[in-house]
C-alpha cells in the first residue's frame, strides 16, 4: 500500500532523467529530492496532474541554472581574481616546503636545460634552413661516373657550360674551386684558403657584399683569378683592422697585386669556415674540355621545379656532350655511365652530422623523462602531506575541478621556476659545447639559443605542469574521504595505490637509465677500439708544417723540387733532427688539393678493364717522409734516386696488382686515356696506412719520389707538407724550420705548423664530442635515478614507520624487516632492468652508424651497463632501508 | 567586494524572513510566495552554493525530519556577515534610486 502510493506519487520519469542527467553529480541527490518533495506535495493537493506539469515546467526553468552550476562560466568570481589568489596562496604554500620546491626545481632545470641546449643544437644544425633566401631551392649539382669507380665528382668546364647554355631547370648556376695561396702586403706573409668562383656563384646563394660590389664577368683578367677580389669579414676585420678605405686598396696573392672591390657580410660560410678571399674563376673558353672535373657546381631551381626533375632533365642533356666536345666520345659516356647528381645544398653542408646530433636528443630526451619522474615522484610525496587537507576540502564540496585548480597552481610555479632555471642552464651549457665543439661540426656560427628553443622548453614545462596536477587528483578520487578524516594517522601503512605509482615511476626511471648507459657504453667502447686501432704509422713528436710555393718564384716542377730538396737538406743537418721528409698531404688530413683518383696497371698482368679499374691515391714523397711517420718497410728498399723511375707501393695495392708475390722489381705505369705514361719500377713496399679516418681500412697509396726526374704531367710539388721528426718534442723543430724556410726565401710563409698529435685528435673530435656528451647524460641520468629511488624508499620507510613497529614488536628481527624492505624494492628494480635491456636492444640498432668494430648488442656493454645500475639501486634501496630497522617499536606504536 | 546577484539576493532575503533558518524548499517557497515569480530548485541551490563559498550563508546538516521519506537535509542559516552584505547592496540599490521619485519614468503605484 505504501509502496503502490509512493509510486502514484513519483514525478515523470522523462523530466526527471533530463534533470538529473544536466545537474552536476555534487547538487544532483538534493535538487532532486527536493523536487519529489514539492511534487509529492502538490500532488497531494492539487492532484497528480496538476503536480506533473508543475515538475515539467520547474524542469524547464531548471535547465540554464542546472548548466550554469555544471559550467560555471563566466564565473561569478573574476577569473582572474580567482587564479591570481590561488597562485599567491600555492606560492605562500610552497615557501613553506623549501626542501621540495628547491629539490623539484631544480631537477627540472636539469632536465630541460639539457635538452633545451640539444635541442638548440640540433635545430641550428639539422633543421633551420640555410641562411640564403629560399635557401631550400639551393643544390649541389655534380656527377657520379660509377662505370669508372669514381665517385661523386664536380662539374668540368665543358659540363658547366653545356647545361648552362642548353638547360633550363635553373634560375643560376654557378661553379667554385677552392685553393690555398700565400696572402703578402698588410702584414705579415698568411697561407689563407680561397674560392675562385664564377659571378653566378653568389647570384645562386643569393649573397650580396656587405661592403663594396659584387665581382662581374667583367672584372675577369688574365691569370690566376683576376684582378679584382672580395674579402671575407673575419679576414678585413682581422688582418686590415675593418678600415671601409679597404676598397681602394690592393693586396698580394702569389705575388700578384688584386684590387678588394668588396667584403662579405660576417658569418658568410659557404663553402667552408675559413675561405677569406673569393676570385673570379678564369673562363676560357680554350680550356673547355669535357674532362677535368676538378670543379664544383652549384644552382637555383626554377621554382616549381623538384630536385628530381631538374636532374631528369641535365641527365637529357648529357648525350649532347659528345656532339660539343671533342674528348667526350659516346663510348667513354657510355662507359663511364655519367649521371648527374643534385643534393639540396644543406645535405651536402650537414653532412654526416646527423646520425651524432640526433643520439644526443635521443639521450638528453631521456635524461628529461627521468627529471620528470622524479620531480612527479616528488610531487605525490608532497601531495600525500596534505592528504587531509585534501579530504576535508572535498567533504565540504570542493569539486574536482577546484582541487585539480589546487594542485595545478603549484604545479605551474614549480614549471616556471625550472623552465627559467633551466633557460640559462641551457644558455651556459650552449656557451660550453661550443668552445668544446669540434670544427668539423657544420654550421657551428649558425648555433643561437632562439625562440623556438624557449618555446619548446615552455610547451615541455606546460605539459610537465598539467602532469604533475593531474596525477594526484585521479587519485584523490578514489579515497574515502570521511575514512581518511577519522583514520588520522592511524593507518598502519601506506594506501597501495600510492605505493604502485610511486614503484612504476621508478621502475620507469630504471629502465630509461638503463638505455642511456647501455648507449653511452658502446660510445665508450667504440671510441676505444677507435684508439687502439693499427693507423700504420706513429706521428707522435713530428712537427709539420705546410709550404706553398708561389707560381711567379717557381714556375715550373723543377724549381720547386730543388726548393723542397735543399729545405730538407738543411733539417737533416740540424742538430737532433733524426728524419725530415715532405709528403704532399698527411694522412688523415683532408686537403683542399684532394688528389685526383689514378689507375695503375701491372706489367705483366692482364691490363684491367672499363669496371675492374680501381683508383689509388697518388702521393709525391721523399725519402725521409717515410722515416719521420715511422712507417715500416716491408720489402725492397728506399731509394728513389735510380735512374729507373723508382715507385713505392702501399703494401694493400702490392697485394692487389701483384697477387702472386714479390712486388719489388716489377713495372707499374698509370693508365690514362690518351697517352702512353712511362713504365715505373716498384722500388719498395711499405706497410699500410690508414689514410682518410681511423676507422676506414688501409688505402692504396701509390708514393712517386719528389726527384725532378719523375715529373709526372700535371702533378705540381708546390704545396707539400713536411715531417721532421728528432730527439725531443716537436715544439724545438720550430726555429730551426723557419730560420732555414727564411734563409732559401725570405718571403715565402710557414704556415699550418703543428705537431702531427693534434692532427690525429682533430680526426677523432667528432667521435669524442658524441662520447663525451652522451657519457655525461648517461652519468646525469643515473644520478637523477638514483636519488629518485632513494626518495621513493625513503618516503615508503617513513610512511610505514607504524607498520615495522607492529612487525618488530611481535617478533620479527631487524634483518628481517631490512631484507623485506629491500626485497620489495629489488622487485621493483629488477622489473625495470628487465625492460630497460629489452627497450635497448631495440633502440641501440639506431646508433649502429656511430659505432665501431662494437656490435649495437654487445653483451659485455649490457651486462656492466646494468651491473653498475643494479649495484647504484642497491645502494639507494639499502640506506633508507636501514632506517627502518632502526625504528623503536615504543615510540612507533605510540606515535600518532 | 561583488554584487550579489538576484537570485542570492531573494534567497538570503527569504532566509531572513524564515528566521534566518531554512531549507531548500522552503526558502524556494518562500521567494514564490513573496515575489510571485518562480525560481527553480536548481538556481536556489546554486545561490545557496556560491552564498556558502563566501560565507554568507552556513550550511549544517540537520537530523532527519520525522515525516515520510525522511532524510537528512540541509539547513542553512543566514551569517552575520550575509546580513551585512545584504545591507550594504540595499544602501548601494537605495542610493541609485535617490532622487528619482519625482522622475517621470517611474510613476506610482
Amino acid at each position: 500500500m505504501n509502496v503502490a502510493r509512493r509510486q502514484r506519487h513519483a514525478p515523470p520519469r522523462a523530466a526527471r532523467w533530463l534533470l538529473a542527467a544536466l545537474l552536476p553529480r555534487r547538487a544532483r541527490a538534493e535538487v532532486l529530492a527536493d523536487m519529489a518533495d514539492e511534487h509529492r506535495l502538490l500532488a497531494e493537493s492539487l492532484g497528480r496532474q496538476a503536480a506533473d506539469r508543475w515538475y515539467r515546467v520547474h524542469v524547464g526553468r531548471s535547465l540554464i541554472p542546472a548548466l550554469q552550476m555544471r559550467w560555471p562560466f563566466p564565473d561569478w568570481r573574476n577569473p582572474m581574481d580567482v587564479a591570481v589568489g590561488d597562485m599567491r596562496q600555492s606560492l605562500r604554500r610552497l615557501l613553506r616546503a623549501p626542501g621540495f620546491a628547491a629539490g623539484a626545481v631544480a631537477t627540472l632545470a636539469l632536465g630541460i636545460g639539457s635538452t633545451a641546449a640539444i635541442f638548440t643544437l640540433v635545430d641550428s644544425v639539422l633543421l633551420r634552413p640555410l641562411p640564403y633566401p629560399d635557401a631550400a631551392r639551393i643544390v649541389a649539382v655534380g656527377h657520379s661516373a660509377s662505370g669508372l669507380d669514381l665517385g661523386p665528382v664536380g662539374q668540368s668546364w665543358g659540363t658547366y657550360v653545356h647545361y648552362r647554355d642548353h638547360g633550363d631547370a635553373f634560375d643560376s648556376f654557378g661553379l667554385y674551386q677552392q685553393a690555398v695561396v700565400n696572402l703578402t702586403g698588410g702584414g705579415d706573409p698568411e697561407r689563407i684558403r680561397i674560392a675562385m668562383v664564377t659571378d653566378s656563384f653568389f647570384e645562386v646563394l643569393g649573397v650580396e657584399p656587405a661592403l663594396g660590389r659584387a665581382l662581374t664577368r667583367a672584372d675577369l683578367a688574365p691569370g690566376l683569378g683576376g684582378d679584382y677580389v672580395l674579402l671575407s669579414d673575419r679576414l678585413w676585420r682581422e688582418r686590415y683592422r675593418g678600415d671601409p678605405g679597404i676598397l681602394e686598396a690592393t693586396v698580394q696573392i702569389n705575388g700578384v697585386e688584386r684590387a678588394v672591390v668588396g667584403v662579405l657580410p660576417p658569418g658568410f660560410d659557404f663553402p667552408e669556415r675559413g675561405i677569406d678571399v673569393f676570385m673570379n674563376l678564369t673562363e676560357d673558353p680554350a680550356a673547355f674540355t669535357f674532362g677535368g672535373f676538378y670543379l664544383d657546381g652549384i644552382a637555383r631551381l626554377r621554382a616549381g621545379i623538384g630536385v628530381q626533375r631538374a636532374e631528369a632533365e641535365l641527365q637529357r642533356l648529357v648525350p649532347g656532350l659528345a656532339d660539343a666536345y671533342a674528348d667526350a666520345t659516346p663510348e667513354l659516356l657510355e662507359r663511364s655511365r655519367l649521371r648527374v647528381e643534385m643534393t639540396p645544398l644543406k645535405q651536402l653542408v650537414i653532412g654526416d652530422a646527423a646520425t651524432g646530433l640526433w643520439a644526443l636528443l635521443f639521450a638528453v630526451a631521456i635524461v628529461l623523462a627521468i627529471a620528470c619522474a622524479n620531480v612527479a615522484n616528488l610531487f605525490l610525496v608532497h601531495a600525500e602531506h596534505r592528504t587531509r587537507e585534501v579530504a576535508v576540502r572535498r567533504a565540504l564540496g570542493a569539486s574536482r575541478r577546484a582541487l585539480l585548480r589546487f594542485f595545478l597552481s603549484e604545479s605551474l610555479w614549480l614549471a616556471a621556476a625550472g623552465t627559467a632555471a633551466g633557460l640559462a642552464v641551457a644558455r651556459l651549457t650552449v656557451a660550453v659545447l661550443l668552445r668544446l665543439a669540434p670544427d668539423t661540426l657544420p654550421r657551428l656560427h649558425e648555433v643561437r639559443l632562439d625562440a623556438r628553443t624557449i618555446l619548446l622548453a615552455a610547451a615541455i614545462s606546460a605539459l610537465a605542469a598539467l602532469l604533475f596536477a593531474v596525477a594526484p587528483t585521479l587519485r584523490h578520487r578514489r579515497t574515502d574521504f570521511l575514512g581518511t578524516l577519522r583514520a588520522g594517522t592511524r593507518a598502519v601503512s601506506g594506501d597501495r595505490a600510492e605505493r604502485r605509482h610511486g614503484e612504476l615511476f621508478v621502475a620507469a626511471q630504471v629502465a630509461l637509465a638503463v638505455v642511456l648507459l647501455v648507449a653511452s657504453g658502446l660510445m665508450v667502447r667504440s671510441f676505444e677500439r677507435l684508439a687502439r686501432v693499427e693507423l700504420g704509422f706513429d706521428g707522435t713528436d713530428v712537427l709539420t708544417a705546410q709550404i706553398s710555393l708561389p707560381y711567379r718564384s717557381y714556375p715550373d716542377y723543377a724549381s720547386s723540387a730543388a726548393f723542397f730538396q735543399e729545405l730538407l737538406a738543411r733539417l737533416r743537418a740540424t742538430t737532433g733532427v733524426t728524419a725530415a721528409g715532405a709528403v704532399s698531404n698527411l694522412p688523415l688530413t683532408a686537403s683542399p688539393f684532394a688528389e685526383m683518383p689514378h689507375l695503375l696497371e701491372a706489367e705483366g698482368r692482364p691490363r684491367p678493364t672499363g669496371e675492374q679499374l680501381q683508383l689509388v691515391r697518388l702521393k709525391l714523397v721523399t725519402a725521409g717522409y717515410f722515416e719521420a711517420m715511422r712507417i715500416p718497410v716491408l720489402a725492397g728498399r728506399i731509394d728513389l734516386l735510380g735512374a729507373t723511375r723508382p715507385v713505392i707501393l702501399s703494401e694493400p695495392l702490392a697485394r692487389r696488382l701483384f697477387p702472386d708475390g714479390e712486388a719489388v722489381g716489377r713495372r707499374v705505369r698509370r693508365v690514362a686515356p690518351d697517352e702512353q705514361p712511362p713504365w715505373a719500377t716498384v722500388a719498395a713496399v711499405v706497410g699500410p696506412v690508414r689514410e682518410q679516418a681511423p676507422d676506414r681500412p688501409p688505402a692504396e697509396i701509390y708514393y712517386v719520389p719528389l726527384a725532378e726526374s719523375f715529373a709526372e704531367p700535371g702533378f705540381s710539388p708546390g704545396f707539400m707538407t713536411l715531417t721532421v721528426r728528432g730527439d725531443g718534442p716537436s715544439s724545438l723543430w720550430l726555429d730551426p724550420l723557419r730560420r732555414a724556410v727564411a734563409e732559401l726565401d725570405s718571403a715565402l710563409p710557414v704556415s699550418g705548423v703543428r705537431s702531427y698529435d693534434r692532427i690525429l685528435r682533430a680526426a677523432t673530435a667528432r667521435r669524442a664530442f658524441t662520447m663525451i656528451l652522451l657519457a655525461v647524460a648517461a652519468a646525469v641520468a643515473l644520478f637523477l635515478g638514483a636519488v629518485g629511488l632513494y626518495a621513493v624508499t625513503a618516503y615508503g620507510v617513513g610512511r610505514r614507520t607504524r607498520e615495522f613497529g607492529v612487525r618488530m614488536a611481535l617478533g620479527a628481527s631487524p634483518a628481517e624487516v631490512l631484507r623485506m624492505v629491500t626485497f620489495e624494492g629489488g622487485g621493483v628494480v629488477v622489473l625495470g632492468l628487465a625492460v630497460g635491456a629489452a627497450l635497448a636492444l631495440l633502440t641501440t640498432r639506431l646508433l649502429a652508424s656511430l659505432l665501431f668494430e662494437v656490435s649495437p648488442a654487445d653483451p659485455l656493454t649490457f651486462l656492466i651497463a646494468i651491473a653498475l645500475l643494479a649495484a647504484v639501486a642497491m645502494f639507494a634501496t639499502l640506506l633508507p632501508a636501514r632506517r627502518a630497522t632502526r625504528v623503536d617499536p615504543v615510540r612507533a606504536l605510540g606515535a600518532d | 567586494m561583488r554584487f550579489l546577484k538576484l537570485t542570492e539576493q531573494l534567497v538570503l532575503l527569504a532566509l531572513a524572513h524564515l528566521g534566518a533558518e531554512g531549507y531548500g524548499v522552503t526558502i524556494r517557497r518562500e521567494i514564490e510566495a513573496r515575489t510571485g515569480r518562480t525560481v527553480s530548485t536548481t538556481a536556489v541551490y546554486a545561490a545557496l552554493e556560491r552564498l556558502s563559498r563566501d560565507g554568507l550563508v552556513a550550511a549544517q546538516l540537520s537530523a532527519p525530519i520525522a515525516e515520510r521519506g525522511g532524510r537528512a537535509r540541509r539547513q542553512f542559516s543566514l551569517t552575520r556577515r550575509g546580513a551585512e552584505m545584504l545591507q550594504r547592496e540595499r544602501e548601494a540599490v537605495d542610493r541609485m534610486w535617490a532622487g528619482l521619485d519625482a522622475n517621470p519614468l517611474f510613476a506610482r503605484r
